[in-house]
C-alpha cells in the first residue's frame, strides 16, 4: 500500500496479510475486520476523494463500500487477489452514488485546464494540488491513475477491478500521464515567468 | 529517449519507480518529466480518517457472524449446466422426442450442440459475474454472438416450407419454450442471488439467454416442425425473448434496485 507522507510509522500490512485478514473476517474474527478496515480505508478514501467533488460524499461512499463489502464478504474466494475484489465493489458504489446524487441535481464539472494559475507575486517552484490535477482528467483515466498510485494495484489487478484488459489499462494510464504533463506545463511558474519577461 | 518513453514506462510498471538508466538520463535534464515524477509522489498523501475508520469498525463488528464462502467457479458452472441438462431431459421425456425422427443429423447436432456449448459459455460467464472483479464482460458480446451463430445455423440448415396455421403452431411452441425457460430461470436465479452482481444488465441478459436456451434445446428435440420460419420465430424466438426479459429486469435492478 502507498504510504507516502503518513506521519504514523505503524507498518502497513502486506497484501498477503490483507488476504489472510479477509479469510478470518469471513470466520467472524473481530480483530481481522478491524485491521482490514484500518489498512484499506485510507486508500479507499483517497480513491473516492479523487472521484467526487466533496469530502462528505467521499466519506459517505467509504461507509457504503464497507457496508457492501460486509454484505457480500462471502463472495471473496480465499487465495484470490483481494484488492481487485475490493476496488470492483468500490467502483460500483461510486457509480451508484453518482447516479443517486445526479438524480437530486448534483453535477460534476469537467475541467480541461486547472482553475487557477499562480499570481506573479507567488511564482515559486511548487506543484499543484494532486486532487486538483486528477479532477482535470477524464473519469476513466482518473480511476486508473488513482488505483495505481493510491491503491497501489498492479495492472492485472486494475484490469480485474474495472472489468477490462491489461492493454486498455496501460493505454489509459499512458494517456493520463501525458495529460498530467500538459496540465503541469500550463501552470509551470518557470514557464509563466519567462512568458512575462 | 524522450518524455513519451517515460510516460510509457510509468504506465507499464505502476509499482516500480526504478526507471531504466537511459530514462533517468533524460529525466535529469527534463523539467517536464521531473515535475511529473514529483507530482506522482504527491499521490500518497495522508488523510485523517481515524474517526470514520473507528466508526466503521464498530458498525461491522456489531453485525459480525461467520459466513460460508461462495462455491468455486467450477461448482457454480456445474450447477448451472446441471439445471440446463436436467430440465431439458425432463421436458423431452414428458413431451416426446418427435423432432429427432424428422431432423437430419446435421440439424440436430449443430443446433443442439451450439445451444449446449452456448449454455456452457454462459454458465461460465455467470459464475464469473457472481464475484466482484471476476468478470471481464460488461458488454453483451457473448450473448449476442451466441444468438447470431444460432441464427446463421438455422438459416443454413433449414428451409422454408408451406405451413397452414403458422401462427398457431408458433404460439404453441413459443409458450412451451417460454414455460421451460421460466422453470429454468428459478434455480438459476436462486443460485445467482448468492453472488454479488455488479453489472445487472449484462448478468440479466446472460441468465435470460441461458434460461431461453433450455426452451430452444428442448423444442429442437421435441418439435417435428422443420419449417425455417417456425424454428426461427418460435424455437430461437424463445431464447431471444428471454434475453430481452433478462435485459429489462437487469436494467430495473441497475437503475432502481427494486430487488434489493
Amino acid at each position: 500500500m502507498a504510504t507516502g507522507n503518513q506521519e504514523h510509522t505503524a507498518p502497513q500490512p502486506s497484501v498477503v496479510d490483507l488476504e489472510r485478514y479477509m479469510e478470518l473476517y469471513q470466520q467472524a474474527d473481530a480483530t481481522a475486520i478491524a485491521e482490514l478496515v484500518a489498512a484499506l480505508s485510507p486508500a479507499l478514501l483517497r480513491f473516492f476523494r479523487s472521484q467526487v467533488s466533496s469530502r462528505q460524499q467521499a466519506d459517505d461512499l467509504l461507509q457504503e463500500t464497507w457496508l457492501r463489502i460486509h454484505r457480500v464478504r462471502h463472495t471473496y474466494r480465499p487465495g484470490e487477489p483481494l484488492l481487485p475484489w475490493v476496488y470492483a465493489i468500490a467502483r460500483r458504489v461510486r457509480v451508484d452514488g453518482y447516479r443517486r446524487w445526479h438524480r437530486i441535481s448534483k453535477h460534476e464539472t469537467a475541467m480541461e485546464i486547472l482553475p487557477e494559475r499562480p499570481g506573479l507575486s507567488a511564482v515559486r517552484d511548487t506543484l499543484p494540488d494532486w486532487n486538483a490535477l486528477l479532477a482535470a482528467l477524464p473519469e476513466s483515466q482518473r480511476e486508473v491513475i488513482t488505483m495505481m498510485k493510491v491503491g497501489d494495484l498492479s495492472l492485472e489487478e486494475i484490469a480485474r477491478a474495472t472489468s477490462t484488459t491489461v492493454g486498455a489499462v496501460k493505454q489509459k494510464a499512458h494517456r493520463a500521464y501525458e495529460r498530467l504533463r500538459k496540465l503541469l506545463h500550463s501552470v509551470d511558474p518557470q514557464k509563466m515567468t519567462s512568458e512575462t519577461r | 529517449m524522450n518524455c513519451i518513453d517515460v510516460s510509457r514506462t510509468l504506465a507499464e510498471n505502476p509499482g516500480n519507480r526504478v526507471l531504466p538508466p537511459a530514462l533517468w538520463e533524460h529525466t535529469r535534464d527534463c523539467r517536464s518529466c521531473q515535475r511529473l515524477l514529483q507530482t506522482l509522489d504527491l499521490s500518497a498523501g495522508s488523510d485523517d480518517s481515524s474517526t470514520m475508520v473507528r466508526h466503521i469498525q464498530q458498525q461491522l463488528i456489531r453485525d459480525l457472524r461467520p459466513v460460508r464462502p461462495l462455491l468455486s467457479a467450477r461448482s457454480l458452472l456445474i450447477s448451472f449446466m446441471a439445471a440446463f441438462v436436467i430440465i431439458v431431459t425432463v421436458a423431452v421425456g414428458y413431451l416426446g422426442a418427435w423432432g429427432m425422427a424428422v431432423r437430419s443429423s446435421a440439424q440436430l447436432i449443430v443446433i443442439v450442440g451450439t445451444s449446449v456449448a452456448g449454455a456452457g459459455w454462459l454458465s461460465r460467464s455467470l459464475a464469473q459475474h457472481m464475484v466482484p472483479g471476476g468478470s471481464r464482460e460488461r458488454h453483451l458480446l457473448l450473448p449476442g454472438s451466441i444468438l447470431a451463430v444460432l441464427s446463421v445455423e438455422v438459416f443454413m440448415l433449414f428451409h422454408t416450407r408451406g405451413e397452414s396455421h403458422f401462427w398457431a403452431h408458433s404460439r404453441t411452441c413459443l409458450a412451451i419454450g417460454l414455460g421451460l425457460a421460466a422453470t429454468a430461470a428459478f434455480p438459476l436465479w436462486m443460485t445467482l442471488r448468492r453472488g454479488a452482481i455488479l453489472y445487472p444488465q449484462a448478468a440479466g441478459v446472460i441468465v435470460g439467454l441461458l434460461a431461453g436456451l433450455v426452451g430452444t434445446t428442448a423444442l429442437e428435440i421435441h418439435c417435428p416442425n422443420v419449417n425455417l420460419w417456425h424454428v426461427f420465430t418460435a424455437h430461437l424466438g424463445a431464447a431471444v425473448l428471454c434475453s430481452l426479459v433478462g435485459l429489462l429486469l437487469g436494467t430495473l435492478q441497475e437503475f432502481w434496485r427494486p430487488l434489493d
